[in-house]
């Protein structure tokens, strides 16, 4: 990878056959994709698939039995996958932020909500306290918490949920980073805050332009808010594509069977005209699967799909996917 | 007769902070074979008023009545013959199974405890019932943290089903399942429904997956049912502003980069506004709904809603893309 | 646990194949689990191994330990054997220990999870009942109930009980009311099962981990109570008790400092022993600590 200031059309983010192990297991297998300035990137899976440890491995924040066992992550001239202890801390909060699903968990209910916002700003700009404070109000302004000079001096389980995730959304901007990542960051949400919260999200991500990466199961949020999307299963990626050829025409049989099973995309389904399209089993049959991950539950599956780890290959404009099945390569442009 | 019917029911709690008014005066019936979906968001008060039906929530007031007879402010004792006819699934498949007990023992108690049949039938019913939901033969002799969330569902299921019930309240039955799993047990719970000849109320927070499974829609806001409609009905035409806003928060493809239809926080039950539950959030609101509370008002065959200017809504046109879709 | 219901497996042999295997993996609690197991052994051979009152004089009085191979710890100020004292105390020890243990761990099982179960009134008045139990310190508590009975083994017994059983009762009180709103309580309850079912099959067995560890710690606590009585002077006088024995050799700490060192060493390496062994249980019995999920 190269070093030096990234002009404007390279990647914000390279991530490169990124590799993910709890000890002799992989987790996550040869991820590769990028993500550009104000460009929301949607990694979308179901538990086990790896995408929430993608987005903490780019935090460097995977738990101690996790390491990563290869492949780099070039943020900024930097590759985040070797950065030192000292760099990695000035890099967190500052350049790349994150937030998690819980915002009950997440926050510290001892300390006011003020103090917790002024903590980040004092850390990475060394404002004065009183400044910190200012700031701090401003930016619970900014994700449009109400009365924020009042709110400033509230404690966290005085907040609810929505509001709590508000507050972590500004101690994450609150330094203007160009990276976001967002871990299921509306699932703990009612679907009107959930509404809210991602639309905030969005404004923030074009005022700031700033990358975001939403790792989220929810098929939905990906097709209304990200500008492309990487589907994972079982620790690979299977397919990538702008959301509307994906819920159009889904290239691998995972997303396909993922699309046709869930009754809100495409809305309407009753039950009264026949069962949802299942897919059969689950995850665990990956285990041990030599060949494609998905081909214990795959309807299109092969011998051959069984013996070795389907590439991805070009299927369209701006799209890739894992299944030699139901695509014909086209050739490399 | 309705199968159950359910009257001004009130769950009041009482609480450090004061009077938590988690079911402020519910009405609705579910008929025989019929599911209904129950939908609000957290805080609604859609579980408390679940598990009061079945009293395991205190009731208030008001009246539930199953088949015609009257069960709200029984004893546990008295309750014990309505606990065949109904019963409950629960939204989270790892904490609603005893980790103590064998699948086996956690399916034949419910069989022990009502006294049906002999030690050999009721082994054979266990057997029969772990086939229908599709687990495993060998499953009666594994403990449940053994099974994936999908199948422990299923465990939970076959325990609500074991009594042979009329009614099955399901809380949020799928809410913690991946979605490829989800489909599974939908699927599966719809096919129970006729094996069984089952009444499903069914309550969730996912207007997609009422809809999928619902044949009516109670649509609840902070203690109060706003909304009641047949499930397209209510998808093609809704008449409360609430019941619109839902609909349209639901994430959507279709609805690129699209502003969230409610600003505003849900009020604590604990402190319910004035006159119309929802005006502070509503977009409609006028001065009468800050001042007098809206009843429900039947507009149209089986469609009920609790708002004072539905009409002039109505002819604002449909919720949005999702709406319209059929 | 011997429940009297139609389980085809306890609940203790529910959680065994894990916990066991956690357990193995523990030096320490296995290494105590030894030691326990020998003394144990040790006290129940007593009749046998001195086969004569340890309170009988067999000796020249102040022998050191070493100094006649026929009593390795040597004699005290009356010539007694202090091997013998050792061996007859640690019958005394375990039986008040473990028996105190029994005694309060069922009384604080009983009203602890009865509180915690039903709540409300029920909880209101049993809480009262344990914090009349805890206001007076608890060692004063003890020296007042001894004294106003006679000093006896049992009286010691039920004396330690009724100081340690709020323990229990405050510990299953906490976790039965965690317990019972969980959902396969409420599961229960929708099924129809009536409240000792659910008491004894639904929560009790998901109480016991924290029970087991705590009665093991209590056992230690109970064998201490029972020194200090006897050091005190108020227990027994007709047996010989490790208490007993450094309250007798505390004015020759000078001259023959071993008489207190033997016994004190014996109450120290078992009460270690009862408290690793907790530690243990603990890990083992904690899914969380003990890896395998």
């Amino acid at each position: 990878m190269k070093a030096g200031p990234v002009d404007a059309s390279s990647p914000l983010l390279d991530v490169r056959d990124l590799t993910i192990a709890f000890g002799d297991t992989v987790r996550v297998r040869d991820l590769s994709f990028s993500v550009r300035e104000a460009e929301t990137v949607a990694i979308v899976g179901e538990s086990g698939s790896g995408k929430s440890l993608t987005g903490l491995a780019l935090m460097r924040l995977l738990p101690r039995s996790a390491r990563i066992a290869g492949g780099a992550m070039a943020f900024m001239g930097r590759d985040l996958a070797v950065i030192d202890e000292p760099e990695l801390r000035r890099l967190r909060g500052r350049e790349i932020a994150m937030i998690f699903q819980e915002p009950m968990t997440s926050l510290n209910p001892v300390l006011t909500i003020g103090a917790q916002i002024a903590e980040v700003v004092t850390l990475h700009e060394g404002l004065s306290r009183s400044a910190a404070r200012r700031r701090a109000i401003e930016l619970l302004d900014r994700v449009r918490v109400p009365d924020p000079a009042r709110r400033v001096d509230d404690y966290p389980h005085r907040l609810s949920g929505g509001m709590r995730q508000r507050v972590m959304i500004a101690m994450a901007v609150a330094c203007g980073p160009r990276l976001l990542i967002a871990d299921e960051p509306t699932t703990a949400l009612d679907v009107t805050i959930q509404a809210q919260v991602l639309d905030l999200l969005d404004g923030l991500r074009r005022d700031l332009s700033m990358g975001l990466i939403l790792v989220t199961h929810d098929l939905g949020v990906v097709g209304q808010w990200a500008d492309r999307v990487v589907v994972m299963y079982a620790g690979t990626k299977v397919e990538e594509a702008p959301p509307g050829p994906v819920f159009a025409d889904p290239r691998h049989p995972y997303t396909a069977g993922l699309l046709a099973a869930s009754p809100r995309v495409g809305g309407g389904r009753s039950y009264r005209s026949g069962p949802l399209p299942e897919i059969p089993g689950n995850i665990a049959s990956a285990v041990d699967e030599a060949g494609c991950s998905f081909a214990p539950r795959c309807p299109h599956a092969i011998a051959s799909c069984r013996l070795a780890r389907p590439p991805l290959v070009r299927v369209g404009e701006d799209r890739v996917a894992a299944c030699p099945v139901v695509n014909v390569a086209e050739p490399a442009p | 007769m309705s199968l159950l019917r359910v009257e001004d029911l009130h769950t009041h709690y009482r609480t450090a902070t004061g009077l938590l008014r988690a079911v402020d005066g519910v009405t609705f019936a579910v008929e025989k074979g019929e599911s209904v979906g129950l939908v609000g968001e957290s805080g609604c008060g859609k579980s408390t008023l679940g598990k009061a039906i079945l009293g395991l929530a205190p009731v208030t007031s008001g009246s539930v009545r199953f088949d015609g007879a009257e069960m709200a402010g029984l004893s546990e004792r008295a309750l014990a013959p309505f606990r065949r006819r109904m019963q409950m699934i629960f939204q989270d498949p790892f904490g609603s199974l005893n980790p103590r007990h064998q699948v086996g023992d956690i399916l034949a108690a419910p069989l022990t405890v009502h006294g049906v049949g002999d030690k050999a039938g009721r082994r054979a019913r266990v057997t029969r019932m772990i086939e229908a939901v599709g687990l495993p033969a060998d499953a009666a002799g594994r403990y449940p943290h053994e099974f994936s969330g999908g199948q422990r569902q299923r465990i939970g299921i076959a325990r609500a089903l074991i009594l042979q019930p009329e009614l099955v309240i399901c809380d949020e039955p799928v809410s913690a399942l991946d979605l490829s799993i989800q489909a599974q047990i939908l699927n599966l719970m719809v096919r129970l429904k006729g094996e069984f000849g089952l009444s499903y109320l069914f309550i969730s927070h996912d207007l997609s997956v009422v809809r999928f499974f619902a044949d009516r829609v109670l649509v609840m806001y902070l203690g109060r049912i706003v909304e009641s409609a047949p499930v397209e009905t209510l998808w093609r035409r809704p008449l409360h502003p609430y019941t619109r806003a839902l609909i349209e928060a639901v994430p959507d493809p279709a609805r690129r980069r699209h502003a969230a239809p409610l600003s505003g926080d849900l009020p604590s039950p604990q402190d319910v506004p004035a006159g119309c539950r929802f005006n502070p959030r509503c977009p409609f609101a006028t001065e009468r709904c800050r001042r007098e509370e809206p009843l429900p008002r039947m507009l149209a065959e089986g469609h009920a809603v609790a708002c004072h200017h539905a009409e002039e809504i109505a002819l604002t046109g449909a919720a949005g893309p999702a709406g319209s879709s059929s | 646990m011997s429940l009297a219901l139609d389980t085809p497996a306890s609940p203790v042999a529910a959680m065994r194949p894990r916990a066991l295997r956690a357990f193995l993996r523990n030096p320490a609690g296995v290494i105590s689990l030894g030691f326990l197991l020998v003394l144990f052994a040790m006290a129940l051979a007593a009749p046998t191994l001195y086969p004569e009152d340890p309170l009988s004089m067999v000796a020249r009085p102040f022998l050191w330990p070493g100094q006649n191979p026929a009593y390795p710890l040597g004699t005290d100020s009356l010539g007694r054997d202090v091997a013998a004292g050792v061996v007859w105390g640690a019958r005394i020890s375990l039986l008040v220990g473990f028996s105190a243990m029994a005694l309060g761990v069922t009384l604080g099982l009983v009203v602890g999870s009865l509180a915690g179960y039903f709540g409300g009134r029920v909880d209101d008045v049993l809480v009262k009942v344990i914090e009349i139990f805890q206001t007076p310190p608890n060692f004063v508590l003890l020296v007042v109930l001894v004294a106003i009975a006679q000093p006896s083994v049992s009286t010691v017994i039920f004396a330690i009980a009724a100081v340690t059983w709020p323990t229990t009762a405050r510990l299953m009180r906490a976790e039965f009311r965690a317990l019972r709103s969980k959902d396969f309580v409420v599961a229960a309850r929708g099924l129809g099962y009536g409240h000792a079912r659910i008491i004894v099959r639904e929560i009790l067995p998901n109480a016991l981990p924290p029970l087991i560890v705590t009665s093991s710690v209590l056992v230690a606590t109970a064998i201490l109570m029972e020194s200090a009585l006897s050091f005190l002077g108020l227990s027994d006088p007709n047996v010989v008790s490790w208490g007993s024995m450094i309250g007798a050799g505390r004015e020759l700490l000078r001259t023959a400092w071993f008489l207190s060192a033997v016994p004190g060493v014996a109450i120290v390496l078992t009460v270690l022993a009862l408290n690793l062994l907790g530690d243990a249980l603990n890990d083992a019995l904690n899914p969380r600590v003990s890896g395998a999920r």
